[in-house]
């Protein structure tokens, strides 16, 4: 029981680190970030610079919701986000775009790493279900 | 039914979560927004709205069926 405590505590410091980290490198770069969006072709001009400016404060209120007793609340948002990321990945790579997918801001590589951040959304939201999985019921017998 | 009740309170918190943080987001890069916006283009610092003609008195001097003439 207490190492699965240890376990919880790791995935949501974890967690609350990556999302705190990848949102203010965004938050930094807006414009960057507008691009990267824009590169994806779900959203016009405007409002990719509408998702660029929200975004990143969402995912540090996430972030430093993680590291709060609210951390519950927090992998619900973390866990609605990596689905939203997974599902706009796979539109991205089944319309065939070869991108950086900008997830810690543009990557000096440059490269095709859609995949690969398919699958780290992956483990996220297994780390998010695996905090929000029902506590199991003392048994009184 | 009570499934989808217990959904919409599921999520309730984390959406009112998300919608704060985006407004507070959106306020915070309101200029860079506004000027998307309005030009199209992200290059200018920041979003004036000013009126360079007053609409009423520009109506009331082109009018040429004006009964104030």
């Amino acid at each position: 029981m207490i190492k699965i405590q240890y376990l919880n505590r790791c995935f949501s410091l974890c967690l609350g680190s990556i999302f705190i980290y990848a949102g203010m490198v965004k938050a930094f770069n807006t414009r960057e970030f507008a691009d990267t969006i824009l590169n994806f072709r779900l959203l016009n001009y405007e409002w990719s610079m509408v998702a660029a400016s929200c975004l990143p404060y969402i995912e540090m209120a996430a972030g430093i919701l993680m590291f709060s007793k609210f951390k519950n609340k927090a992998a619900r948002i973390i866990l609605l986000l990596s689905i939203l990321f997974i599902g706009v990945l796979g539109l991205a790579i089944s319309n065939g775009l070869n991108m950086d997918c900008g997830c810690f801001g543009r990557s000096s590589a440059n490269g095709n790493n859609l995949p690969e951040a398919i699958v780290k959304n992956i483990l996220i939201l297994s780390a998010c279900v695996w905090i929000l999985r029902p506590e199991p019921t003392p048994d009184i017998s | 039914m009570i499934l989808m009740q217990r959904t919409i309170v599921w999520l309730a918190w984390p959406v009112f979560i998300m919608l704060f943080a985006g407004i507070l987001g959106a306020a915070v890069n309101h200029q860079q927004i506004c000027s998307a916006f309005k030009q199209g283009y992200i290059s200018k610092p920041h979003c004036e709205i000013t009126l360079t003609k007053d609409p009423f008195k520009e109506f009331v001097i082109n009018d040429k069926n004006s009964i104030f003439k």
